[in-house]
């Protein structure tokens, strides 16, 4: 039963055991046999179901021909249908070219694909090479080293001189020129400086192999041998960096030229013209050989305390200001430095003969065109300065093979004395420790509490609370007149009462209250005067019987009970503010 | 005679309670080193912020005289924030920073006095100034409604208030820049590209340099020179002059 099971199992799983399809790999070179120079196209595809799952892993190094890649992969798909089945064909394509570099077979070896881990190869191709038709000589190249030993740091030219025959310079291919100068980035122990293409002859670019910046050439005839030739030309600044040898690459300049052109109608061309269409190409090359650079050391023989990495010949000069100055007061000196060599990576000197009586405050550097400056702000040390020393730069000349010792300077300074806090007039460590401030070995007594900040506020803060209300009174007061007359009058009635020693004199101050409050005259208002003023009937009829009571009894001679006369006073006066 | 030899011998026995004596002692008998310890740790537990101002001094006077130029500076520049006047301490910082080879340019020693105007004032200083002058505004704009002018004293009283916030708020940046610097207390400081000994070296500070202390992590910290280069350095090695 156990055998029978995994006998099942086995069945089953065989479609998943089959091995995986490989996918169809060709390749076809166009023309199938070459000659030295010609520009081949090859083309590689891959197709099948599972072609869509591979990737070109390796292009191939080809020993006498190059091979660059011109398209990258393009995929295409196509669905059939065979007998009511679907079929579906996934294509991938790459286009390079081919340029065969000998005689002979050249081998094409093997494109590797990697389909998700399963390598794939496509077949060799041999091609058999037969020699170029082109005229030996028909391009050049060459390159001229400007010094035939070189110094670290000193600067050189490289000039690169390419050529073609002017026979085939008609026949050129659109971007059909390139240099290839692995050397031009840099190389260990050189470096190539930045420039401008020196005038002279016709600006063109040529194409870089592996960058994407042209080179800026100048293009010229030259008459000057058998066959007139069209030169590319190039001056390229190169410095030494470090001593040892360095070696140049093999440079090679190649040109395509068409071998062969068909004629076609132009569709766009206004006038129908024809156009030349090319169907075969062929490349030439020239090389320069590779070269070796000795690069030395300045030597260490006779080299000046000044000298730091300068090479070339300099000019330096520099000036001072201000002359006069106190102790502690800053002086700015210039200092520019020009002329041929490695001006940009020059290394300032330390200038330690200034440190005896200056101090040096800051260092500022400035790069001109062709100049570099450097400003030192220095500070005396004391009034006994009375100069600058002279300042020495020292450079390495590679034409005479010696240093050279350029100085500026001595600057006469006036130096008087004084200076902020006469920090600066000090010399030594020693000195400035000993004018420390010496320790104080009894503290002040306790501060209190620091005050609550707001107090400050607070005078103010009153002062306009009192001045505001004062102002805000008086202008209620002038806009309200009435109001204050009857506040007044009854001040005053209240006050009389409070004084008054019978009750005459409470008769006499409410005749006074009512004339104030009723507008009768200073001398004060009769009850009939006072009645006829008011509109309430019962308050004047009230007013008439008081008042008419306190008269008859003066007339009469009684007397009139003063705390009595003072509650009607009141009463009634409540009863006139009431009213009134 | 005998009174005079038991109030000597009691006096040489009981203990000094005023250790400012001591240190004082300390730095007489050119103890500098631990004459410095002593003042810092007075100075640490001072209350009272001119008392402290002065043991800071001392102390920062000390640690120059014992050659520890990264501890005399944070000591005068703490001393410097607690009495912003007191001339010995300044006297002292500038004197030390020459030590170092501090030097500036006028410029550079221009713009720093402009931002460093506030710190002439302490905070609290600066508030009560501020306070001061808003109070003078309230005292100037209730004489000048008495005299009738009360637009004018408007005018001069919201000046005067301008003019309190404004150096309240220059004094807060002014003290904020302030405590978040640091100064380099080892000899030399190596700051590294990462919190880490093993990363690469990118610059190396001297004693008594002045930092701007950043984020710390673990026993790092990242600092900015004025220079600027940045990198972090073992936290032990600067001191912040934060409070």
């Amino acid at each position: 039963m156990s055998l029978l099971a995994t006998l099942l199992a086995t069945v089953m799983a065989l479609p998943a055991m089959q091995a995986p399809v490989v996918p169809n790999v060709a390749i076809m070179l166009d023309p199938p046999v070459g000659e030295v120079g010609l520009v081949m196209d090859l083309t590689l595809s891959i197709s099948g179901a599972e072609s869509a799952d591979c990737n070109l892993s390796a292009v191939p190094q080809v020993d006498g021909g190059r091979l660059r890649m011109v398209q990258p992969a393009i995929q295409s798909q196509s669905t059939v249908i065979v007998q009511g089945q679907v079929r579906r064909s996934l294509r991938t394509e790459w286009r390079f070219q081919f340029v065969p570099e000998r005689e002979g077979t050249v081998t094409i070896p093997s494109f590797r694909f990697d389909c998700r881990g399963v390598l794939v190869n496509s077949r060799e191709v041999e091609v058999p090479v037969h020699p170029s038709t082109l005229r030996p000589g028909a391009v050049g190249l060459e390159l001229f080293l400007g010094a035939d030993d070189l110094w670290v740091g000193q600067i050189f030219t490289v000039d690169v001189r390419a050529s073609i025959d002017e026979e085939y310079a008609d026949k050129l291919v659109a971007g059909g020129i390139e240099l290839d100068l692995p050397w031009l980035d840099g190389l260990p122990g050189m470096l190539r400086l930045e420039q401008q293409v020196p005038p002279g002859g016709q600006p063109t670019q040529v194409i870089l192999v592996g960058r994407r910046e042209p080179l800026d050439m100048r293009v010229a005839r030259d008459l000057s041998g058998e066959r007139s030739r069209i030169v590319f030309s190039r001056s390229l600044q190169m410095i030494a960096i470090e001593a040892g040898e360095i070696v140049l690459p093999e440079s090679r300049f190649s040109v395509t030229i068409a071998t062969e052109v068909r004629r076609d109608r132009d569709p766009i061309g206004f006038y129908n013209q024809d156009r030349m269409i090319v169907t075969r190409a062929a490349a030439v090359d020239a090389r320069a050989p590779s070269t070796t650079l000795i690069v030395r050391g300045p030597p260490e023989q006779g080299r000046p305390r000044a000298f730091t990495n300068a090479v070339g010949t300099f000019r330096f000069s520099g000036s001072a200001g201000p002359t006069q100055l106190r102790v502690g007061e800053s002086c700015t000196i210039t200092l520019s430095l020009s002329g041929d060599g490695n001006l940009e990576f020059v290394e300032w000197p330390a200038f330690d003969e200034l440190k005896a009586d200056f101090r040096v405050f800051s260092k500022n550097e400035r790069k001109l065109t062709g100049v570099r400056q450097l400003e030192l702000e220095v500070s005396p040390r004391n009034d006994r300065v009375s100069e600058i020393p002279a300042l020495e730069f020292a450079s390495f000349d590679p034409e005479r093979r010696d240093y050279q010792v350029l100085s500026t300077g001595p600057f006469a300074l006036d130096v008087s004395s004084g200076g902020d806090g006469g920090l600066t007039t000090l010399e030594s460590p020693v000195e400035t420790l000993n004018s420390l401030e010496t320790i104080r070995e009894v503290l002040p007594p306790p501060g209190g509490p620091p005050w609550p900040t707001w107090l400050l506020l607070l005078p103010g803060a009153l002062a306009l609370l009192v001045v505001e209300t004062r102002l805000r009174r008086s202008a209620w007061r002038a806009g309200n007149p009435h109001l204050v007359t009857w506040r007044g009058a009854l001040a005053t009635l209240r006050k009389a009462l409070d004084e008054s020693a019978d009750a005459h004199d409470v008769a006499r101050a409410f005749s006074k209250y009512l004339s104030a409050r009723l507008h009768g005259p200073p001398a004060g208002l009769g009850a009939e005067d006072a009645a006829a003023r008011l509109t309430d009937e019962q308050l004047a009829a009230e007013l008439r019987r008081v008042v008419s009571g306190w008269e008859a009894a003066y007339l009469g001679g009684a007397d009139l009970d003063l705390a009595k006369t003072r509650s009607q006073a009141e009463a009634l006066a409540a009863r006139i503010e009431a009213a009134t | 005679m005998t009174g005079a030899l038991l109030i000597c011998l009691l006096t040489a026995w009981l203990p000094r309670a005023d250790g400012v004596a001591d240190a004082a002692d300390a730095y007489r008998a050119e103890q500098y080193a631990h004459a410095a310890n002593l003042y810092a740790e007075l100075a640490g537990a001072e209350p009272d912020p001119t008392r402290a101002a002065v043991l800071h001094t001392n102390a920062g006077t000390s640690a120059a005289r014992a050659d520890k130029l990264g501890e005399a500076v944070w000591q005068l520049r703490r001393a410097r924030q607690l009495a912003p006047r007191d001339a010995i301490a300044a006297t002292n910082l500038d004197r030390v920073r020459a030590l170092l080879g501090e030097g500036e340019s006028e410029a550079v020693r221009f713009t720093e006095s402009l931002l460093a105007l506030p710190l002439a004032l302490t905070r609290d200083e600066s508030s009560t100034l501020a306070a001061g002058l808003a109070g003078l505004a309230l005292l100037l704009l209730a004489i000048m409604r008495v005299a009738g002018r009360g637009r004018r004293g408007l005018w001069l009283a919201g000046g005067l208030v301008v003019l309190a916030l404004t150096w309240q708020g220059a004094a807060r940046l002014a003290w904020e820049r302030e405590e978040a610097r640091a100064i380099v207390i080892g000899d030399v400081v190596s700051g590294h590209t990462e919190p880490d000994e093993r990363s690469e070296v990118l610059f190396r500070l001297s004693a008594g340099t002045t930092v701007v202390a950043e984020e710390q992590r673990r026993e790092w910290r990242l600092v900015e020179s004025a220079a600027g280069a940045r990198g972090w350095v073992p936290a032990n090695e600067v001191r912040p002059l934060a409070r």
